[in-house]
């Protein structure tokens, strides 16, 4: 490994924010609206920025869904994933899932879940790579797209 | 004094003059209420009694009452001429309004009719050191030595106006009289070591530096900042050529620290080698090895260094910081740029070392096959150092579009560390972009809200681009603010010299002189408090023994209106008194108007008034709260003596022993005053005939 880096993981704060905002927008398609990255600041562990010897590069921001109904399970959702393309393959994706795997653990929710665009065959590779499991197609998930485009479900459940 | 000599308006009869005491008594204390009560009640009786009104007068000037009270001390003065209080009272006056120059005046009335008054005598000293009248001080302090030889400070003070005067022999006498007066010289006592010190330094300035080593050696062990006698004695050691001796002093400050570059500079010339590049090389080889740490051992020889050596040297020094990730990589190389070969060199080896890396960028992907980064041998921010490194590199040599090219490619790269933003921000400012640079400064700060320095520079880079409010509203953010949630009050308060001259370089390029001439003043304020403030370190320093950081404190007042802040606001104000000056409004508007017809002339006017009216808008941040009955600067855009006032910037820069004598603007305003003089003169030769 190439010498002397140091990867970590801290809280995103009010003071921050801006750098959650630049990852998702150089890194991902779609554009998220101020209030959406205002609410991430009440989401506590389950949006966190990873650093790269003390540079911001990644960032992962979920939501806890609790369903409206009792039987069905509390989830975390992973809304957004990103790490900018430099840094990749430095294990910091893995390294944020790993922290949201955790939280779900201590939470005790029994599932993590995401949507992945079905030409996204990185991604797609990837989530399987670190145990998720692909499951069933959603057919016209991503509305912006023209046409429509189709997604995956990628889940992990927690023992 | 008998009371035969009181002369008759002065006399109170024994129960008044019981309550005068009182009032002197309470005056003391602080206890104002009270000392204007008792005050008014001998007035009833004796409502001319000078010192009594002198006494209401002052404590009516610390009550609030300024005006008031100043018109009683005048009063009381002139009612009682001859008596010192009215007259020290006077000078107590003066000195709370900084006004150092009459408040010596009047204390040397003071004296004339109460020469032994230890209290006129050491209020006269402190104003003696102020105006730095040398002279004047060694007589008062002879007086009060006379008086109380058993003080050191006494001693000490009256040593200062010696040692000032350059008179060292006398100075150093005063000093080891003042030894001899003590029975056993104080141990570890840390300002007797401080006087010992300042005798040293006082031989050492009167150019005996084998008679200051001497003594030097003889008080170390009585001296508690062990140190300053170690600097000294490889000072003068190597003065004094004992070179041998110089080597050894010098290793042992470097073993202490070698950090400090003198040392390192001691040392070359202790061994001879300063002018011998080989033996210097050879020297600084050995000492780096043997400080590893040490950043001067490495980048002292790069200034010296040249050819093949300066590249190999610079190689190593850059690639390591380049590999470690050092912000400041380019800060430390910085001084090197003034010379082309070196300029050169550095970039060979950067775009060298920039070859060899493995990034996206020069079509080696980073991420292998199986997605793993891990066998890479450089990590993503060597690159990334390196051309954000060459970017400052371009930008400094005057080469703006490549610098663009690699910054772009930095951001590009990552685009959330603050630096490169910061970076472009810079290069685009030198390039006169003001705005673009700007909105590259914001995409800095807003990656970091909390960080100062870059909130600083946005709201700086704002005021560049001339948004004004934009400006203030960042710089809010690390405030204390009025009610309007604006910061400007607050950063007066503050001293925040940077921000008080963009402001006003900001408003004069708006055309809003009044404002701009404004926070010129705020600057020189600035300075004039601290000239004044050095005031209480006259009789603190004295009396703590603290000599040789007050002689620092006394020789840094001594350049203070040449610091870069004063002198650049300075310049800014009288420019534009000057420009006011060669060009009055009426002029403006007439040259405006000239060869018009009586309608474009109409149309002009409007024009001008709402012109007019939408400067005279302004906005609430521009305006800083607090009882200012002039806060947009009106006045001062419509003086009636813009020389006079351009003439007030000037005058303390031109009395600094260090101003630069190309700075020409005392000839510009000296030049128009005479002109001025002229053309009044023979205005009033035409009325005459
Ligand atoms: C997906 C993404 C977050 C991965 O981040 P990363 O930091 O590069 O991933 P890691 O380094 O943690 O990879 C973990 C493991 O996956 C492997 N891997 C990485 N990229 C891979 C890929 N494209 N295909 C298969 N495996 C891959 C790594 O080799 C590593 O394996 P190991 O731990 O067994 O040695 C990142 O590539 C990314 O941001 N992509 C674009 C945005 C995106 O598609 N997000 C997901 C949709 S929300």
């Amino acid at each position: 490994m190439a010498p002397n880096i140091k990867i970590a993981l801290d809280d995103l704060t009010v003071n921050n924010l801006g750098v959650l905002r630049r990852i998702n927008s150089v890194v991902l398609p779609t554009s998220y609206s101020d209030s959406w990255y205002k609410d991430s600041l009440s989401v506590g562990e389950l949006a966190k920025l990873a650093y790269f010897n003390d540079i911001p590069v990644g960032a992962i921001r979920c939501s806890l869904e609790t369903p409206p109904s009792h039987k069905d399970q509390t989830r975390i959702y992973i809304m957004t994933l990103a790490v900018l393309s430099p840094y990749r393959g430095y294990g910091i994706g893995r390294k944020l899932v790993d922290h949201i795997l955790e939280q779900a653990k201590k939470m005790f929710v029994k599932e993590v879940y995401c949507h992945v665009w079905v030409e996204n065959d990185d991604a797609l590779t990837w989530y399987q790579h670190i145990g998720f499991e692909k499951g069933e197609l959603v057919t016209g998930y991503y509305k912006k797209m023209t046409p429509a485009g189709d997604a995956y479900i990628l889940r992990k459940a927690i023992e | 004094m008998s009371a035969a000599a009181v002369p008759k308006a002065r006399y109170l009869p024994p129960k008044e003059a019981g309550s005068f005491r009182q009032v002197l008594q309470l005056y003391e204390t602080r206890q104002y209420k009270k000392a204007l009560k008792v005050a008014d009640t001998i007035l009833t009786k004796f409502p001319d009694h000078g010192e009594t009104l002198a006494m209401k007068g002052l404590i009516l000037c610390f009550s609030e009452k300024k005006e008031e009270g100043h018109e009683l001390i005048k009063k009381g003065l002139r009612n009682d001429l001859t008596s010192f209080i009215c007259w020290h009272v006077y000078g107590l006056f003066y000195r709370s309004e900084r006004n150092f120059e009459e408040a010596s005046k009047c204390y040397v009335h003071a004296l004339k009719y109460a020469p032994d008054n230890t209290n006129i005598l050491r209020d006269l000293s402190l104003l003696q050191c102020q105006m730095r009248n040398w002279e004047g001080l060694i007589t008062s302090r002879k007086t009060i030595l006379s008086q109380k030889p058993n003080v050191r400070q006494h001693w000490t003070g009256l040593a200062l106006g010696y040692h000032m005067m350059k008179n060292y022999e006398l100075a150093e006498n005063i000093l080891s009289k003042y030894e001899e007066t003590l029975k056993e010289p104080p141990k570890e006592d840390y300002e007797h070591s401080e006087l010992l010190l300042y005798k040293n330094m006082i031989i050492y300035e009167s150019g005996n530096v084998a008679r200051a080593l001497e003594h030097l050696e003889s008080i170390a062990d009585q001296v508690t900042d062990k140190l300053s006698v170690m600097e000294s004695r490889a000072k003068y050691l190597l003065e004094l050529e004992r070179l041998p001796e110089a080597t050894v002093a010098y290793r042992k400050l470097l073993n202490r620290n070698p950090d400090n570059k003198e040392y390192f500079f001691g040392i070359e010339r202790a061994l001879g080698v300063q002018d011998d590049v080989e033996k210097r090389k050879t020297l600084y080889r050995a000492l780096a090895k043997q400080y590893k740490h040490s950043d001067a051992a490495k980048s002292i020889p790069l200034s010296f260094l040249s050819g093949e050596d300066f590249r190999q040297a610079v190689k190593s020094y850059i690639v390591d910081f380049l590999t470690k990730g050092v912000p400041s990589a380019f800060v430390n190389l910085k001084p090197l740029y003034d010379d082309e070969a070196k300029v050169k060199g550095i970039e060979d080896v950067v775009l060298e070392f920039l070859k060899t890396l493995s990034h996206a960028g020069n079509g080696v992907n980073g991420v292998g096959q199986n997605g793993s980064a891990k066998e890479k041998d450089n990590s993503p921010t060597t690159y990334l150092w390196t051309i954000y490194y060459l970017a400052q590199h371009y930008s400094k040599i005057g080469q703006p579009d490549l610098a663009c090219e690699y910054i772009t490619k930095a951001i590009e790269h990552t685009p959330t560390l603050v630096e490169v933003h910061m970076a472009k921000a810079k290069i685009l400012k030198r390039k006169g972009d003001h705005v673009a640079a700007s909105e590259a400064m914001t995409r800095a700060r807003e990656l970091d809200l909390q960080d100062r320095f870059v909130n600083t520079k946005a709201a700086k880079y704002l005021m560049r681009a001339g948004k004004s409010d934009e400006a203030v509203s960042v710089v809010s953010l690390f405030t204390k603010n009025d009610a309007h949630g604006k910061g400007v009050g607050d950063l007066h308060e503050m001293q925040a010299l940077w921000f008080l001259t963009e402001q006003g370089e900001m408003f004069n390029r708006l055309g809003k002189i009044g404002l701009a001439l404004k926070r010129f003043d705020a600057v020189k304020k600035i300075y004039d408090d601290w000239w004044g403030d050095q005031f209480d370190f006259h009789q603190y320093c004295v009396r703590r023994g603290t000599m040789r950081a007050y002689l620092g404190l006394l020789r840094w007042e001594e350049t203070l209106y040449t610091e870069n802040f004063y002198t650049r606001a300075a310049f800014d104000a009288i420019q534009t008194y000057i420009s006011l000056y060669d060009t009055p409004k009426s002029a403006r508007v007439a040259a405006e108007l000239e060869g018009l017809t009586e309608e474009e002339r109409k149309k002009a006017m409007r024009k001008a008034k709402r012109e007019r009216a939408k400067q005279n808008k302004h906005s609430e941040s521009e305006k800083i709260g607090g009882t200012d009955d002039d806060p947009l600067g009106k006045n001062m855009e419509n003086t009636s003596t813009p020389l006079e006032d351009a003439e007030q910037f000037w005058k303390p820069v031109a009395a600094c022993a260090t101003w630069d004598q190309s700075w020409t603007w005392g000839e510009e305003i000296a030049k128009r005053k005479e002109q001025e003089a002229a053309r009044v003169k023979l205005d009033t030769a035409d009325k005459t005939t």
